[in-house]
């Protein structure tokens, strides 16, 4: 059910209806219905307003268990609700109080793990009303609650919004996560609707993948996640482990001895599942190592469209530092309808 | 019954065999070769203790023998193939896979005789020799493949010249057989370098002079009696038989908590210490025999909640069956192949469905393997060899057995490890099997043993007792002291750009001197990581790997 948007001008969403009937197209509906938007942006174009600038009917909302980067979520418009990092007594909001680099800092140097916590149904309902004041419907989406009870503060919030808000489980971390709201974000500036973008989503998810390696075991111990990775990295002390994100998991997916062969081995998964839709680097603590992986993909994907992105306190509180994975939506076929 | 008459007359030379004298004649090469084992076994390349030749085909002969005597039907078919299923099942090494093809050879070339003759011999001969070319992707000459084919040949031109009698045909390829036996360390450079003859052909010449002694009536042995002494025991697995006591969790309230003073305190009583909190409120986890003691001091610090104590052996309990689980209702199971304590249980840990126990030099029989093949529920078998010598018998296996298998032919547990490593119980058997040939492959790997007598290697004087170093299977280089001997290692593996060293020590290896070995390593190449395992491998101190 969509609620009509404020009566300025500027509102995006009276830009849609009037596009729409000066077309003679009868409203959003026919968008989802996969009518050519061509002409829309023609018609943007002689207005002389900017494409870019008109977002897309559907505000993507996530948390900050994404690591999408800053500025990427501002160019894309997508709302991050974050978590918070406590070290001891001291309560920092994921992205706000804290930078990335002084997470890190501050983990090698305190001897007890930080927790984590996640957000408030407050801090949900910041986001969503901003949305619903623009008139738009809202695709919340959010860690796999396999790994994370973020989705459920989600829930929660939306009880009290007017304006429709979808929230749905991606079955991923981190940029599996951050690629998928990004994906949305596209689409909706392109016009895809609600609906569609939940149905294609959906199927996204089954092309999205996360895999990296993680420099010690120390971080996953001492965060007592280490559970069946114990037993599938045997007594050897020395082992290297490359973790995936399958089905809303993590699993272990092979063992390497040193750090060069888990790189190596790391590259080699991912570039077997080549060609992508969207791709992502991310370390935690070692920049030039994700440079180099980076200008190994670049060689088979736009370097231009690769993105860099930091495993964030919530990561990196359970991979620690040294760590390094890709994350990447495969390029899926095309389904005629 | 003491053998039927196979004589004529009196002098007349012996024609042929039926059944029963078929069983002698062998029981009779077999009771030579007993005889020989120890000499055979000392003619190794290297003056290395694993030298196993002649222990492996009296095993393979002492298998075929049993089966061929427990053959009710008195024909000579059946014998033939009798002694073909009992040397297949029982070989051992390379050499007793030949002794198998030989027999499979001699089966073939039987068929419907009624007897076994002089043609019989030649024919069978001659198919042993192409089964023994034709299994091999590079046969070597100077081995016991020159002296089968040679001795193939001369009984040949035997019976090319209408001349069948059985003994007749036996003298002149046992004669061969010697001669090719002396050439051998013409045609193969290591040999006349160790001033040694190949070891599998001298026992192939032992086995058919000890037939042809039984076809001239100069052996009185024909009841065939199986050395006991060389019983092989069971498939064996280790389990793990250590305590685990009591996982115990508490939550501590009170004031002034001193979170290092009691880890410090927790730590004489158990293991895995994790505790977090504030000065007021603590939650301590830990792996204990006693919680009870835990407990009462705790309760000495504050007040306690959320306590929890589990008796962790069930869990363990409940750990095996789900490991257990895991492994049957994996895709691919993986069997390896190891000896010592150490490594056995490390491949084990590694995921590992079954590891067969290798003996002093590693030397597991067909059936042994196929056995374990066949008891793994999976119907993907990895087989990882660990030795060189394995290759074969494994790859004989693989021709039998009903389940798709594949070899990853290691050459010794290092490259194991590696293999077991990348072994990933998820992927197909193809994708596993080329990740782990090439994970085994390319580790270098260095092993250390002792001298067995004095010898010399190449240009090399060796004296009994003395260590010697091989690198990628090449020997390098000799000397009394490990700490020198390591220093070579290290320059041959560049091992200051190396990543990580492992070293396994074995067998009579104190653990102190392992330490400091391992201790100076770490010292040297302070960019690489040492790892010290207790392999208790047998025959080789030390096995390195570097990587």
């Amino acid at each position: 059910m969509c609620t009509a948007g404020s009566p300025t001008i500027s509102s995006s969403y009276r830009w849609n209806e009037i596009l729409s009937r000066e077309l003679g197209v009868e409203g959003r509906e026919s968008r989802v219905r996969g009518q050519d938007s061509g002409a829309e942006s023609t018609m943007a174009q002689e207005l002389g307003v900017k494409e870019k600038e008109m977002p897309g009917t559907v505000k993507i909302i996530t948390d900050s268990t994404s690591d999408i980067p800053a500025y990427l979520a501002g160019e894309l418009d997508i709302g991050i609700v974050p978590l918070t990092i406590n070290f001891g007594s001291k309560t920092y909001i994921d992205g706000k109080d804290i930078t990335v680099n002084e997470f890190y800092e501050k983990l090698l140097s305190v001897h007890e793990l930080p927790t984590t916590a996640s957000p408030s149904p407050g801090q949900f309902s910041e986001e969503y009303t901003k949305a619903e004041q623009d008139g738009r419907d809202i695709l919340s989406i959010h860690i796999s609650a396999k790994l994370s009870g973020v989705i459920n503060v989600a829930l929660q919030a939306r009880e009290k919004i007017k304006a429709r808000v979808e929230v749905l489980d991606s079955r991923s971390a981190t940029m599996g996560l951050g690629l998928q709201a990004i994906w949305a974000a596209k689409k909706s500036r392109e016009g895809m609707g609600l609906d569609r973008l939940i149905e294609e989503l959906k199927r996204v998810q089954t092309r999205t993948k996360v895999l990296g390696m993680v420099d010690t075991l120390e971080y996953l111990h001492r965060g007592g996640r280490i559970g069946i990775a114990q037993a599938f990295l045997g007594s050897l002390l020395s082992m290297k482990p490359i973790l995936g994100i399958q089905n809303g998991e993590t699993f272990p997916l092979e063992r390497v001895r040193t750090r060069t062969k888990a790189l190596f081995r790391v590259w080699e998964l991912c570039q077997a599942d080549s060609p992508f839709e969207e791709l992502a680097i991310l370390y935690s603590t070692s920049p030039e190592d994700a440079e180099e992986m980076l200008n190994k993909f670049a060689a088979i994907y736009p370097r231009e469209k690769i993105y860099k992105a930091r495993f964030g306190p919530i990561m990196g509180t359970h991979i620690g530092p040294g760590s390094l994975g890709v994350a990447y939506i495969v390029q899926g076929r095309e389904i005629r309808a | 019954m003491k053998g039927e008459q196979f004589r004529e007359a009196e002098n007349a030379p012996v024609r042929s065999l039926g059944a029963k004298a078929l069983v002698d004649m062998f029981a009779a090469s077999t009771n030579v070769l007993g005889e020989n084992v120890s000499d055979i076994d000392s003619l190794n390349v290297f003056p290395v203790p694993d030298g196993d030749t002649g222990t492996n085909m009296l095993l393979t002969m002492n298998a075929a023998l049993e089966e061929a005597s427990s053959v009710k039907d008195e024909n000579v078919l059946a014998i033939a193939g009798a002694f073909a299923r009992g040397s297949f099942m029982g070989a051992r090494g390379n050499s007793g896979v030949i002794l198998s093809q030989f027999f499979q050879g001699l089966k073939d070339a039987v068929n419907k005789r009624e007897r076994f003759d002089g043609i019989a011999l030649a024919q069978g001969l001659q198919e042993a020799s192409k089964l023994a070319y034709k299994s091999l992707s590079r046969p070597v000459e100077g081995t016991i493949l020159t002296v089968l084919r040679e001795a193939a040949d001369a009984a040949s031109r035997k019976i090319q010249k209408d001349e069948t009698n059985l003994i007749d045909v036996m003298q002149s390829c046992t004669i061969e057989a010697k001669l090719s036996v002396e050439k051998t360390p013409q045609l193969l450079p290591v040999l006349k370098d160790a001033g040694v003859v190949d070891a599998g052909g001298y026992g192939l010449y032992i086995i058919l002079q000890g037939a042809l002694n039984y076809l001239k009536g100069e052996t009185y042995q024909t009841d065939y009696k199986m050395d006991s002494t060389l019983i092989r025991k069971p498939l064996e697995m280790i389990e793990e038989k250590e305590s685990y006591g009591y996982c115990t969790e508490f939550v501590l309230e009170g004031e002034s908590l001193h979170k290092e003073k009691i880890r410090q305190i927790l730590d004489k009583e158990g293991q895995s210490i994790i505790i977090a909190g504030t000065d007021k409120k603590i939650k301590v986890h830990m792996h204990t025999l006693d919680p009870g003691a835990v407990i009462s001091y705790a309760t000495t610090l504050g007040s306690l909640q959320q306590i929890k104590i589990q008796n962790m052996d069930d869990q363990h309990g409940d750990y095996i069956q789900q490991e257990a689980w895991r492994k049957s209702a994996a895709e691919t199971a993986s069997i390896v192949v190891a000896s010592g304590e150490g490594f056995t249980r490390l491949f084990h840990s590694l995921g590992a469905s079954t590891v067969i126990a290798g003996g002093r030099t590693m030397n597991p029989s067909a059936r042994e393997i196929l056995e374990a093949v066949e008891s793994v529920p999976s119907k993907s078998i990895i087989f990882i060899a660990n030795n060189p010598n394995i290759i074969p018998v494994a790859q004989q296996v693989r021709k039998i057995t009903g389940k798709r298998m594949e070899v990853v032919g290691s050459l010794n547990m290092a490259q194991g490890v590696a293999a077991m490593i990348a072994f990933n119980e998820q992927s197909d058997l193809e994708s596993n099997t080329r990740s782990m040939e090439r994970a085994a492959k390319s580790l270098k790997v260095a092993e250390i043993t002792r001298s067995i007598r004095d010898s010399r290697i190449g240009q090399k004087q060796i004296s009994k007792g003395q260590y010697l170093l091989f690198y990628n299977g090449d020997f390098i280089t000799s000397g009394n002291d490990i700490f020198s001997l390591l220093n070579v290692v290290w320059d041959l593996a560049s091992a200051h750009d190396a990543e990580l060293i492992t070293i396994y020590y074995g067998e009579g290896v104190g653990q102190h001197m392992a330490e400091d070995l391992a201790g100076e390593a770490g010292k040297k190449f302070t960019k690489s990581k040492v790892e010290l395992v207790h392999g208790g491998q047998p025959n080789y101190q030390f096995i390195v790997s570097v990587e």
